[in-house]
C-alpha cells in the first residue's frame, strides 16, 4: 500500500506542481482564454478520438484473436515485434511514414493509377487521422487484448473442447468476456492518446478544422509566452480528458474469475473454417496497415545508412539508452506500486470507487501537455536546484512517468487475475509486499511486466522528452538528433535516424518475446 | 473455545447469521446443502469478504479486528492451496516465512511436517506432478509448521476416492489429538466424519439450523431443512 | 527482476550526482548566450561561432540551447533577473516587442549603421545577424509555370497545391499571415479563403511542411528564398526554386540583445561586436541557411550566387505585430475553419 501511495503522490505531485509553477511565473492576473474556439476544437477532438478509439480497438481486438488462434505461422513473432514498433516512433516519423504510402504520390495512390483509377486526394481530414490513430494504438490494443487471451486458464479450453463448442461459442463464452473486461481501461488510454494528440491531427488534419487543445496551449507559451493562458488551457484539457474517461473507466465490470491453473492447451476454434477465413482478413489488414508506413521510414532511412556511423549518432544513441532503460524499469516500478494499490482497494478494501479514482489518476499524466509539464516543472525546480543539474534523471523520471499509462494497462490485469486466483492464500499466509509479488504474482506477471518494460524503453527512446523543451542542449537523445537533422534539411539523414530508432526498439521487443517466452502459455 | 454468536453477514444476494460454538481440541464438522452458507461461514471465521457484526473469538480473543494472517487459524481450500510454480517445500515454508527466507531449523521443520504427513523425499515436487490427496497432505503440512491452534477446512478432500478422503480425515483427526487444535471443517459426505467428529452442525439457509454429535444428528434430529438434505420423509408424514 | 528496479533507481541517482557542470573551471570569464538548438547544434554555426569568439575573448563562450526560438524567449521570460544569460541570440523580430515589454533586454549602445538589410534597422535593443525572406518553394521540374505574382498565386482557382505551417506553432506560419497582412490589410480573410482549398494541409512545423512536399504531397512549399541554396550545395541539385512575387516577400530577421541582467556587459556588447563581424557573418549562409546581416568580405558563397531575389521586402514593425497577432490569428482561422 505504501509504495502505491508513494507512486500516486509522485504522479499527482509532478502534475500539480507543473501547475502551481504556472501560476507563479503567471503571475495574479487572470488569463484571457478564447471559449469560442475552445468549444469547437473540443468538439472535434471529441469526434476524432471517439472514432479512432472504436476502431483501434476493434483492428486490436481482430488481431490479438487471430494471433491467439494463429500461434504458429511464418513472421508471426516479426510481425508483433514489428507491430509495436509504431508506438516509439516521433509522431513526424509516423506522418512521413503514413504519407509514403497513402499520400498523394504515394505508394497506393501511384499503385491504384498504374491500374487506371485515380484516387484523387483523400488523405488529408479525418481519414489521415484516423490511419495515423489506428496505425499508433491498433497495434498497442492488440498487444493488451493478447495477455489478456494468453490468461485464460486451460480448463476453460479443456472445457469447451468437451463440451464441443464451435467458434461463435468460443468466442462467445471465452474471448468476449476477456475482451470487454480489458476494452474499458484500454479505452481510455486510447481515447486519451488520441484526444491530445497534436502533431499527427495538424499534419493529417488538414487544417485548423482539425485541431486540439495542444495547439493552443503551445501558442500560448511559445508565441504568446502567456503562462496563465496556457495553464488554464492545460487544466481544462486534464478535467475534460478525465471526465471523459471516468463513465469509459466505470463501464468494466470484472467477473471475478474461479478457475484453476494448468499447463498450455491448444483453443478448440482453430481447425473451423470461419476464424480461419476472418483471421486472415484480420491479419492482412493488419499487416497492410501497420507494415507498408513502418517499410517506408525504412526505405527511406536506408538511403543515408552511413551517416549513422557519425560520432554524433553514436553518442545520441548512448544518451537515449541510459535515459530510456532505467525510465522503462522505473515505469514499470511505478506501474507495479500503483496497481498494487488499486487491486488492494478493489478486492481487499472493496472500496471499487477509489479504485477508479487511483487507476484514473495514473492516465493525468496523458492528459498533461507536455510543454506546460516542462515549463511548470522548471519554474518548481528553480525553487530549490539548477534543473539543468538535474539533466538526465529528470528526463528519464518525466519519460518514466509519460510511459506509466502504457504500462499500468498491462500489469493491472494479470495482478488483478493473481489476485482473484490466489488472493485469499496469500492474505491467509501473510504474504505481502514484495513478497506478494515475487512467490505469488510473478508467474502470471513476468510476461506482460517484460514486454511492458520493452514498451517503455522503446517508447522513452523515441520520446523527444520534454526535457528538450527547456533542456541545456548537453543532451542530445535520438529524437532530438532526428528533429535537428529534418531542421537543417537533411530529410534521408533524419530517416536514417528514425531506422535506427525503430532497428533498437524492435530488438527490444523480440528479446522481451524471448525472455518473457512466446506462445499462449497460461502459468507454468 | 471458538466462540460465534449473532455473526451475521450481509451480501446483495445472500446473508447469513450464524451461532455456533466449538470446544477447544474438539474436530466440528459442518454439514449441509450446497450454496447454504458453509463456506460463508469459513470464509468469516478466515476473515475473507465482507465483515461481519457480532461475535466471533476463539479462545477469549475478539477475531473481527484481526487481519486473515494475524489470526490463529489456518485453513484449507478444496483447491488452489498450492502456488503451481512452486515446490512442496517452497509451499510449506510459505507457512513459516511469508518471503520464503528459511534458516536452516525451519527447513528442518518443512521436511519433518512433510514426513509426518507422509511426504517424505517428495520436497521438491511441483504440485502438478503430485496427485490430489498428496497435494492436500502438502497444505496440511503447511498448517502444521504456522502452528496455529485453529484449523479451518473448506470441503479439502472433497476431490478424492473415498478410501483416500477416509484416509486424510484421519490423518487429520491424528493430528488435532497430537498437537491439540481446534478443528472446523465443512463436509459433503457427513458418514465419513460420523466416527472422527465431536460435534456437527448442519448449516442451511445461512444458519446453524442444528449442533449434535454426529450419531444424534444422523440419526434424530429433526427440521425440514434436515429432512430434505437427507431426502428422508418428514417425521409424521 | 525487482532487484533490477532498485538498481536503476540508484543509477539514475548517481547519474543526477554526476552530470556535467556546465560551467567550465577556470580563471577566464564565461559568457553565457541563450540560443536555439538549431543554431547551436551539430548543423549550425555554432561550433565555428563559439571557436571563433573564444580565439580573440579571453573568455569561455557557453551556448546555452533551448528546443527553438518559441522557448528561447519562454525560458528567459521564466527565469527573468535570475537568468544566467548575457546575450539572447535567435529571437525574431516577432518576438522582439514581447522580449522588450518584459525588460529582459538593454540598448546594446552598437552603431548598426552598414547593414546588408533590405530595410532600414533602427531598433536599439537588438542587433540583427541573419535574415532571410519567406517563399514558396517549388519543383521546377514538375511545376512548370509558378505563379508570377502573390496576386496570380490567390486567383488562380486551380493554382498550384500548396503546404503551409500553422501561424500559431511555428515562426514560418505567422511570418506568411504577417505577409498576407502587410499586403491585403483588412482582406486578408478573404485572400485565406481563396487559398483555403488549395491548401493541403497546415503542419504544425517547419520540418513537417518541408517533408511531405519533398514526398510530393503538394506543388509549392511555405520556406525560404534561401532553401533552394542547400539543394545546390549540398545535394547539388539545381530543380528547387523559390516563386518570386514583384508584390514583395515577408522578411524574418533574427537577432541578438543585451540580457538586463548581465553581470559582464561589456563582454556582452564585445560578443554583439564579434557577432557583427566577419568571423561570424561568414558562418551564417550556409550555416544557417540566411543571409548574413552584413556580407562578408568574400561574398556570399557560390550556392548562394544564383538564388532569385526578391525585389521588395515588407516587414511589420513589433509593436504592430505584438497588437494585432490575436485578431488576425482568429481572422486566419475564421477562414481556414470554415
Amino acid at each position: 500500500m505504501v509504495p502505491g501511495l508513494l507512486a500516486l503522490a509522485l504522479v499527482l505531485g509532478v502534475v500539480a506542481a507543473a501547475l502551481a509553477g504556472l501560476a507563479l511565473a503567471a503571475g495574479p492576473s487572470l488569463p484571457v482564454v478564447p471559449w469560442g474556439y475552445v468549444g469547437g476544437v473540443v468538439a472535434f477532438s471529441l469526434w476524432q478520438a471517439l472514432v479512432s478509439t472504436i476502431l483501434s480497438l476493434a483492428l486490436g481486438a481482430g488481431l490479438a484473436l487471430a494471433l491467439a488462434r494463429r500461434t504458429r505461422f511464418a513472421g508471426r513473432t516479426l510481425l508483433i515485434a514489428a507491430m509495436n514498433l509504431a508506438t516509439v516512433l516521433p509522431a513526424i516519423v509516423v506522418v512521413f511514414g503514413v504519407v509514403t504510402v497513402f499520400g498523394r504520390a504515394g505508394w497506393l495512390g501511384e499503385g491504384m493509377r498504374a491500374l487506371g483509377f485515380d484516387m484523387g486526394s483523400w488523405l488529408y481530414g479525418l481519414p489521415g487521422i484516423l490511419i495515423a490513430h489506428v496505425f499508433f494504438n491498433a497495434p498497442l490494443a492488440a498487444r493488451v487484448f493478447l495477455a489478456g487471451l494468453a490468461a485464460v486458464p486451460a480448463e476453460h479450453w479443456r472445457l469447451a473442447a468437451q463440451l464441443g463448442m464451435g467458434p461463435l461459442a468460443v468466442f462467445r463464452f471465452i474471448d468476449r468476456p476477456v475482451l470487454l473486461r480489458e476494452a474499458p481501461g484500454l479505452a481510455g488510454l486510447v481515447f486519451l492518446l488520441c484526444f491530445t494528440s497534436f502533431a499527427v491531427v495538424l499534419a493529417l488534419g488538414g487544417g485548423p478544422r482539425a485541431a486540439t487543445l495542444e495547439v493552443s496551449i503551445y501558442e500560448a507559451l511559445r508565441f504568446d509566452v502567456d503562462f496563465g493562458r496556457a495553464g488554464v488551457l492545460a487544466a481544462l484539457q486534464i478535467v475534460l480528458g478525465l471526465v471523459l474517461v471516468l463513465p469509459i473507466l466505470r463501464l468494466g465490470t470484472r467477473a471475478a474469475e474461479a478457475a484453476a491453473t494448468g499447463f498450455v492447451e491448444a483453443r478448440p476454434d482453430v481447425e473451423a473454417v470461419l476464424p480461419k477465413v476472418l483471421d486472415a482478413l484480420v491479419l492482412a489488414l493488419g499487416t497492410g496497415l501497420v507494415l507498408p508506413p513502418l517499410a517506408a521510414v525504412a526505405l527511406s532511412g536506408a538511403r543515408a545508412l552511413a551517416t549513422l556511423a557519425q560520432p554524433e549518432v553514436l553518442a545520441s544513441l548512448a544518451t537515449s539508452v541510459v535515459v530510456a532503460i532505467p525510465a522503462g524499469a522505473l515505469s514499470v516500478a511505478l506501474a507495479l506500486a500503483f496497481a498494487g494499490l488499486t487491486r488492494r482497494l478493489r478486492i481487499a478494501r472493496a472500496r471499487p470507487r477509489a479504485a477508479d479514482a487511483v487507476s484514473l489518476a495514473g492516465l493525468v499524466i496523458l492528459v498533461m501537455p507536455p510543454f506546460t509539464l516542462a515549463a511548470g516543472l522548471f519554474v518548481v525546480l528553480r525553487l530549490v536546484a539548477d534543473p539543468f543539474a538535474l539533466g538526465l534523471p529528470l528526463l528519464a523520471l518525466v519519460n518514466a512517468l509519460m510511459a506509466l499509462p502504457l504500462v499500468l494497462r498491462q500489469v493491472e490485469p494479470p495482478l488483478m487475475l493473481s489476485a482473484e486466483r490466489y488472493g485469499h492464500l496469500a492474505e491467509s499466509l501473510g504474504i505481502v509486499g514484495t513478497d506478494r509479488l515475487r512467490l505469488v504474482d510473478a508467474p502470471l506477471l513476468r510476461r506482460p511486466v517484460i514486454v511492458a518494460f520493452a514498451a517503455a524503453t522503446a517508447l522513452s527512446l523515441g520520446d523527444l522528452g520534454v526535457a528538450a523543451f527547456f533542456g541545456s542542449g548537453e543532451f542530445v537523445t535520438l529524437p532530438v538528433l532526428l528533429h535537428q537533422r529534418l531542421g537543417a534539411y537533411r530529410m534521408d539523414e533524419a530517416a536514417s535516424v528514425a531506422l535506427l530508432l525503430a532497428l533498437l526498439a524492435f530488438a527490444f521487443f523480440i528479446l522481451a518475446q524471448h525472455f518473457s517466452g512466446d506462445g499462449r502459455a497460461g502459468d507454468r | 473455545m471458538l466462540e460465534i454468536a449473532d455473526l451475521a453477514i450481509d451480501y446483495p444476494e445472500f446473508s447469513a447469521h450464524y451461532d455456533l460454538l466449538v470446544p477447544k481440541g474438539a474436530l466440528c464438522a459442518l454439514i449441509g446443502p450446497s450454496g447454504g452458507g458453509k463456506t460463508t461461514l469459513l470464509h468469516a471465521v478466515a476473515g475473507f469478504g465482507r465483515p461481519p457484526r457480532g461475535t466471533l473469538r476463539f479462545e477469549g480473543v475478539d477475531l473481527t479486528r484481526l487481519k486473515p494472517a494475524e489470526r490463529p487459524l489456518s485453513i484449507l481450500f478444496q483447491e488452489h492451496n498450492l502456488f503451481p510454480h512452486l515446490t512442496a517445500a517452497q509451499n510449506v515454508g510459505l507457512g513459516l516465512d511469508p518471503g520464503l527466507r528459511l534458516a536452516a531449523a525451519q527447513r528442518a521443520a518443512v521436511d519433518a511436517a512433510l514426513a509426518r504427513v507422509g511426504l517424505a523425499g517428495l520436497a521438491e515436487r511441483l504440485p502438478a506432478q503430485l496427485s490430489g490427496g498428496q497435494r492436500q497432505r502438502v497444505a496440511l503440512a503447511r498448517a502444521l509448521v504456522r502452528n496455529r491452534p485453529l484449523i479451518l477446512l473448506d470441503e479439502p478432500f472433497g476431490g478424492l476416492d473415498p478410501g483416500l478422503r477416509l484416509e486424510m480425515i484421519g490423518l487429520v483427526d491424528q493430528l488435532r489429538r497430537e498437537r491439540r487444535l481446534t478443528v472446523l471443517m465443512s463436509i459433503h459426505t457427513p458418514e465419513d466424519a460420523a466416527d472422527v467428529a465431536d460435534l456437527m452442525a448442519f448449516v442451511a439457509e445461512g444458519k446453524v439450523i442444528a449442533t449434535d454429535t454426529p450419531a444424534k444428528l444422523l440419526a434424530g434430529a429433526r427440521h425440514p431443512a434436515l429432512d430434505r438434505y437427507f431426502r428422508r420423509a418428514p417425521l409424521g408424514a | 527482476m525487482f532487484r533490477m528496479f532498485a538498481l536503476s533507481v540508484a543509477f539514475l541517482a548517481t547519474l543526477g550526482l554526476t552530470a556535467p557542470q556546465a560551467v567550465a573551471q577556470s580563471d577566464k570569464p564565461t559568457l553565457t548566450v541563450y540560443t536555439y538548438r538549431a543554431f547551436a547544434g551539430k548543423y549550425g554555426p555554432g561550433a565555428r561561432v563559439k571557436e571563433r569568439f573564444e580565439a580573440a575573448c579571453a573568455c569561455t563562450l557557453d551556448l546555452v540551447q533551448t528546443d527553438d526560438a518559441g522557448s528561447l524567449l519562454a525560458r528567459l521570460k521564466l527565469e527573468g533577473k535570475d537568468t544566467k544569460a548575457d546575450v539572447v541570440l535567435g529571437l525574431d523580430t516577432n518576438q522582439t516587442a514581447e522580449a522588450r515589454a518584459a525588460g529582459l533586454v538593454v540598448p546594446h549602445g552598437l552603431d548598426t549603421a552598414g547593414l546588408d538589410l533590405p530595410v532600414p534597422w533602427t531598433d536599439d535593443s537588438f542587433i540583427p545577424f541573419d535574415w532571410g525572406w519567406f517563399a514558396f518553394v517549388y519543383d521546377s521540374d514538375k511545376l512548370r509555370n509558378p505563379p508570377a505574382s502573390f496576386k496570380a498565386f490567390v486567383e488562380a482557382a486551380d493554382g498550384p497545391k500548396i503546404i503551409i505551417q500553422d501561424p500559431r506553432t511555428s515562426t514560418p506560419g505567422l511570418g506568411l499571415m504577417l505577409w498576407v497582412q502587410a499586403l491585403y490589410g483588412d482582406k486578408a480573410g478573404d485572400v485565406w479563403a481563396r487559398l483555403a482549398p488549395r491548401i493541403v494541409t497546415v503542419t504544425k512545423g517547419w520540418s513537417e511542411a518541408y517533408g511531405l512536399f519533398l514526398k510530393g504531397e503538394a506543388d509549392m512549399v511555405l520556406s525560404y528564398t534561401t532553401s533552394p541554396a542547400y539543394h545546390v550545395g549540398v545535394e547539388k541539385k539545381t530543380n528547387y526554386k523559390a516563386a518570386i512575387f514583384p508584390e514583395g516577400h515577408y522578411l524574418q530577421v533574427e537577432v541578438a540583445g543585451l540580457v538586463k541582467s548581465s553581470e559582464k556587459p561589456d563582454l556582452a556588447r564585445s560578443f554583439l561586436r564579434f557577432v557583427l563581424s566577419e568571423a561570424f557573418q561568414s558562418a551564417m549562409p550556409e550555416g544557417n541557411w540566411m543571409y548574413p546581416a552584413k556580407v562578408p568580405q568574400g561574398g556570399l558563397p557560390a550556392s548562394f550566387a544564383g538564388l532569385d531575389k526578391p525585389q521588395k521586402s515588407l516587414l511589420l514593425a513589433p509593436e504592430v505585430v505584438r497588437d494585432g497577432r490575436r485578431a488576425w490569428t482568429d481572422v486566419w482561422l475564421g477562414a481556414l475553419r470554415r
